[in-house]
């Protein structure tokens, strides 16, 4: 990739993040999940009957990563249990955007109910469809 | 000069330098490439200068495989030919549609796309296209709010349109070929049968009838058939009296690797944040962006060339399918059902979207759209044009057309809409999702919707070798020494991208070549 196409496309992918988890805020006084079990982007385009069913589906195509324990080690990974756990949403919310973005960016990402998505956003919708 | 061969007597002779068999982008445009030179080109149209049922009716022919529209309303059959209705679309084929891939069965042209620039250059004057210009760079340098999206241009890339008005020839050329001391052209002159010499290595002569019943012979020192992709085949399949096999098809490849574009509404783009996509929305006569796949990409994945298309989803979902409304055999009624179509589904709303187009970009903002996929499709022997035992008013065998997809095309689409999709994600765009049909990746049927483009190739598809191809790279039919044919039969592979263009571009290729080969009469032999 050239060097200015590059610089471009990070820069505008970090702000996006940035106006996604800030409109999310903005519009949504009260999240109605933990983020960790709530992809941000995803969520904006799906309802949550949406993000369950795509849980379900992702549970049973992969089925060693069907327990909580798991999928919250996988989505943790890289990022410490404090940063996970925190109450801070927004922080939450935008570290694993970012870790979604990095997903696309290795090709981590698969066709679920039709919807193109990331590991990571796979694994937090198969959380929520366990809560 | 114009004739109505209904009113030559029966048995009569036409004798010329260039017989052109068919009046179409193709036809026309060798003929005009003649205009005023020292030779005399006959020009045969089998029809009239305006739609007439009858005449349409010699085009009815069956349909088997891969849902398509009706063949007897899929070529017009009238001076001017399917420019009666045409959208008017160009761009230019890319380079790589030209190059043998080794993922991709029987591909590779014998010329380049450097063979063809120059006259694509003199096929945009053709086509009423104001500049020959199709650099993205130059468009956004003249309107910086062509922008496109944020994509890796290691992965994706963004190709270019351009509008023709759209020129119907039929309407344009009438009077400069009518009034051409050199050009003859004769109506309601259908080719009913071609006659070669005894060694069937030169032709030499065809034969025109009409519902009046006579018959004329036509000979040439050099004859064209450009009768656009399903009648090219069966104009040769059905020259058998000499050729058993039918004329040019001593390999058995006449009629087969018929391709069209599969084009299909697939999957939706959505968006973080909402936008015009202003570069990507039709906007005749402005260009027009759409999303294309970069060739080492399509070699890396083992693919298909694809382009897609937006439009925003709110107008794009209730809009059916091609396929659901050209349904007709007769060409009137599909326009008529398209038109109400979309007054049906789009209503007032999209009028006024589409108003706001005609006349300058529109700056709506949308948070979702429509993706269509415009692929190329791999050459398939299965997929063909053949006899049937049925015959036409004029005792002509009908055409049976079998459009046969891969499991290829499927994958293809599949993968092109992931790259998208994994391209909005890197970037932070929004998402992608993938039509229903289009979740399985085992199940290899195409989508009840897929349509074609109503473009006809590959049924006398170009090679070097007479075992690959009918047609050389000259466009001479191997084996018969003055036996040409014009138009998309002669693609090798079929591109991204709709064929007029490239149609008018090989035609006045092909005619520069037999100009060049007037000039040495001595290299024709019985």
């Amino acid at each position: 990739m050239k060097r200015r196409t590059f610089i471009l496309i990070s820069a505008s992918a970090a702000a996006a993040v940035g106006f996604t988890v800030w409109y999310k805020l903005g519009h949504n006084a009260k999240w109605k999940n933990h983020p960790v079990s709530y992809p941000l982007v995803l969520s904006s385009f799906c309802d949550e009957l949406i993000l369950r069913d795509i849980g379900n589906t992702y549970r049973s195509r992969v089925p060693d990563e069907n327990s909580k324990d798991k999928l919250l080690s996988l989505l943790g990974d890289g990022l410490s249990k404090k940063q996970l756990e925190s109450s801070d949403y927004e922080e939450v919310a935008g570290l694993l955007e970012m870790k979604v973005q990095k997903d696309f960016k290795e090709h981590k990402y698969l066709d679920i109910k039709g919807w193109v998505i990331s590991e990571t956003e796979a694994r937090q919708t198969a959380l929520l469809s366990l809560s | 000069m114009h004739t109505d061969a209904r009113t030559l007597e029966s048995g009569a002779l036409i004798e010329g330098d260039i017989c052109i068999v068919g009046a179409g982008a193709a036809g026309i445009s060798i003929a005009l490439e003649f205009l005023n030179s020292p030779y005399k080109v006959i020009l045969l149209e089998g029809g009239g200068f305006e739609y007439e049922e009858r005449m349409q009716a010699l085009y009815d022919g069956k349909i088997t495989g891969q849902n398509y529209y009706p063949i007897r309303s899929s070529e017009l059959h009238y001076f001017g030919g399917t420019t009666g209705h045409w959208g008017g679309m160009c761009s230019l084929f890319d380079p790589i549609a030209f190059e043998k891939r080794d993922w991709v069965n029987k591909s590779g042209w014998p010329i380049t796309q450097k063979t063809l620039l120059p006259y694509y250059d003199r096929a945009h004057t053709n086509l009423d296209l104001d500049v020959n210009e199709f650099d993205l760079a130059y468009w956004q340098k003249k309107d910086p709010t062509l922008v496109t999206l944020p994509f890796d241009e290691e992965e994706v890339w963004t190709k270019i349109w351009k509008f023709s008005p759209p020129t119907h020839f039929g309407k344009k050329y009438k009077d400069t070929i009518v009034k051409a001391k050199n050009i003859h052209l004769y109506t309601y002159a259908n080719v009913v049968d071609i006659t070669t010499n005894d060694s069937i290595s030169m032709v030499n002569n065809v034969t025109i009838k009409n519902y009046t019943g006579k018959t004329q012979r036509v000979t040439a020192k050099y004859f064209i058939l450009a009768c656009a992709g399903i009648q090219n085949a069966r104009v040769l399949l059905a020259a058998n009296k000499q050729a058993k096999n039918g004329l040019g098809n001593d390999n058995d490849l006449v009629g087969r690797y018929f391709m069209e574009h599969a084009e299909i509404k697939s999957a939706e783009l959505w968006l973080n944040q909402k936008s015009d996509l202003n570069l990507y929305m039709w906007a005749a006569p402005r260009v027009q962006g759409e999303i294309a796949i970069m060739p080492k990409k399509q070699a890396e994945y083992q693919i298909l060339n694809g382009i897609v298309s937006f439009t925003p989803l709110e107008y794009a979902k209730n809009m059916p399918s091609y396929i659901e409304v050209w349904n007709n055999a007769d060409p009137r009624i599909n326009e008529a059902q398209a038109e109400s179509a979309r007054a049906k589904s789009r209503g007032t709303r999209m009028e006024k979207f589409m108003e706001k187009f005609k006349t300058k970009a529109s700056k709506d903002q949308h948070r979702s759209f429509q993706m269509t996929i415009r692929l190329e499709q791999a050459p398939n022997p299965d997929s063909r044009v053949t006899l049937s035992e049925e015959k036409d008013e004029l005792g002509v065998p009908r055409a049976e057309l079998h459009w046969a997809l891969t499991a290829q095309e499927k994958r293809s689409t599949r993968k092109i809409y992931e790259i998208i999709g994994q391209q909005a994600g890197t970037s932070g765009l929004g998402r992608v999702k993938l039509m229903e049909e289009l979740w399985d990746e085992k199940d290899d049927t195409m989508p009840k919707t897929t349509s074609g483009g109503w473009h006809h190739m590959g049924t006398t598809r170009m090679s070097d070798d007479p075992k690959n191809g009918v047609v050389d790279a000259d466009c001479k039919i191997h084996g018969i020494q003055n036996l040409f044919i014009a138009g998309s039969s002669c693609f090798t592979t079929g591109g991204g991208v709709n064929p007029t263009f490239t149609i008018v571009a090989l035609s006045i290729r092909l005619a520069d070549h037999v100009k060049g080969k007037m000039k040495t009469p001595d290299q024709i032999s019985a």
